[in-house]
């Protein structure tokens, strides 16, 4: 009976211990680009498609770019673009990015840090007239 | 016998206690009187290390930065009446991480009102002395919400007021000691801004954290080990920014070794880890070391 009871315990806390199933290398790897398809995120309010390319593999570790191109001919539905990073899972945004124009379709977003790892989005929002037009989230996994 | 004792030797090597031999645990949870005192008062030391983070859907990415916590936390609980007591938890923390490190800041404080509920007035081989609580934390500690670096490196608390209520319990035995308690918590709804000067609600929830220990004696020292639960609801943001949130849960396992200097103060090492037990989500996982000394008042 005694052996029972300590065979159970050990059973029981064998089966307790946690089974960590990290990411893998590939998983890490940035997925905002989909080359296969001419409109990688597609701003539909505005009529407008958005193609995302980092600069450098995105990392926690370091402040990160990426650039940003509209594609369309509705441009004149917005007239000014801002960004934030945004955690979901954690309900917590990260610091403030900055934002360049590069031409007249074309931006850069830079000073991108990740506080920490995990699985963020970098949420893009299109204005016209300090209201919303429309927005796109792209998801990053960091290490 | 010997099995049994030497499993729950390897237990208490490997795990966690918090109390010293005499004492039984009271020191499991030091806002808490749970022996003979009128009064005790607990500082600790702690050095913790967030080793992994785990995801949403379960996934671990191992932390490789070198980012590091130290806190100093001052418990103490004392009686109001001889069935009522208060206790107050203030910890100050400095941390450090890759962007550098900051200052000595203060975490956010709990409030403890406990009723000895279940007394022990008469000896029992198996009845526990138990007490019922209600506790609340207050968001003293900057928070990741309100966060004036941007990068996180000056959090300290969770920003949110949450109120709980649970019970405790304690069985001393000759030579063994056993706790647990468990407790229910809500956390109240509050206004933050996002790095663009806009307005989101966060809406928490519910949570739940429970913790059962053993501790076992021999002279003035004692081992001990505890596995504690923590549980808590998606967090949800409206407003400016939207998100649903993922739940969180995680659990502590932890070992200590404690001695007693005398009747009235004893000094208690600690570590406990969070990676090693349970499935945890949505949680960064730390390994901490404590130092704490307590000091006790008798009735």
């Amino acid at each position: 009976m005694k052996k029972l009871v300590v065979l159970s315990v050990l059973v029981a806390i064998a089966s307790a211990c946690a089974r960590p199933d990290y990411v893998s290398a590939e998983e890490l790897k940035p997925k905002i680009e989909k080359p296969e398809t001419e409109c990688p995120y597609s701003l539909q309010k505005v009529q407008l498609c958005l193609t995302a390319t980092w600069e450098e593999t995105p990392d926690s570790t370091k402040y990160n770019s990426m650039k940003v191109t509209l594609i369309g001919g509705n441009l004149s539905a917005f007239d000014e673009l801002q960004s934030l990073l945004w955690m979901p899972s954690m309900g917590h945004g990260s610091a403030p990015v900055r934002i360049e124009k590069i031409d007249s379709n074309t931006y850069r977003i830079y000073d991108m840090y990740f506080v920490m790892s995990g699985d963020w989005e970098v949420r893009i929002f299109l204005k016209k007239s300090g209201q919303t037009v429309d927005q796109v989230f792209i998801p990053v996994r960091l290490r | 016998m010997r099995l049994i004792f030497l499993v729950f030797n390897i237990l208490l090597q490997a795990q966690l206690s918090w109390a010293a031999s005499c004492c039984g645990s009271s020191q499991a949870f030091p806002t808490l009187l749970m022996g003979d005192e009128k009064a005790q008062s607990q500082v600790s030391f702690s050095l913790s290390k967030i080793t992994d983070e785990v995801l949403g859907n379960g996934k671990w990415i191992h932390r490789q930065d070198q980012n590091q916590t130290e806190t100093v936390k001052v418990d103490t609980a004392f009686l109001v009446t001889d069935r009522w007591q208060m206790g107050v938890g203030i910890p100050v923390a400095q941390k450090k991480d890759r962007t550098g490190s900051d200052s000595w800041k203060i975490g956010d404080a709990s409030l403890v009102l406990a009723d000895e509920t279940w007394p022990e007035k008469t000896y029992s081989w198996w009845r526990p002395k138990g007490v019922s609580f209600i506790q609340l934390a207050v968001p003293t500690g900057e928070s990741l919400y309100d966060d004036s670096s941007n990068l996180f490196l000056d959090t300290r608390g969770r920003g949110l007021w949450t109120l709980g209520a649970g019970v405790a319990f304690v069985k001393r035995l000759p030579r063994w000691d056993l706790f647990a308690n468990l407790e229910l918590h809500h956390s109240f709804s509050r206004t933050a801004q996002d790095s663009r000067s806009l307005t989101y609600t966060i809406s928490p929830g519910w949570g739940a954290s429970s913790t059962l220990g053993i501790g076992w004696s021999q002279g003035p020292l004692r081992y001990g080990s505890s596995v504690g639960f923590l549980y808590e609801d998606p967090i949800e943001i409206r407003g400016s920014n939207e998100s649903r949130g993922t739940l969180q849960r995680n659990m502590t396992f932890a070992a200590s070794l404690s001695y007693m200097l005398n009747n009235e103060e004893g000094l208690s090492l600690s570590w406990s880890n969070q990676a090693l037990l349970g499935a945890p989500v949505n949680s960064g996982l730390s390994e901490a070391w404590a130092l704490s000394y307590s000091h006790r008042w008798m009735r």
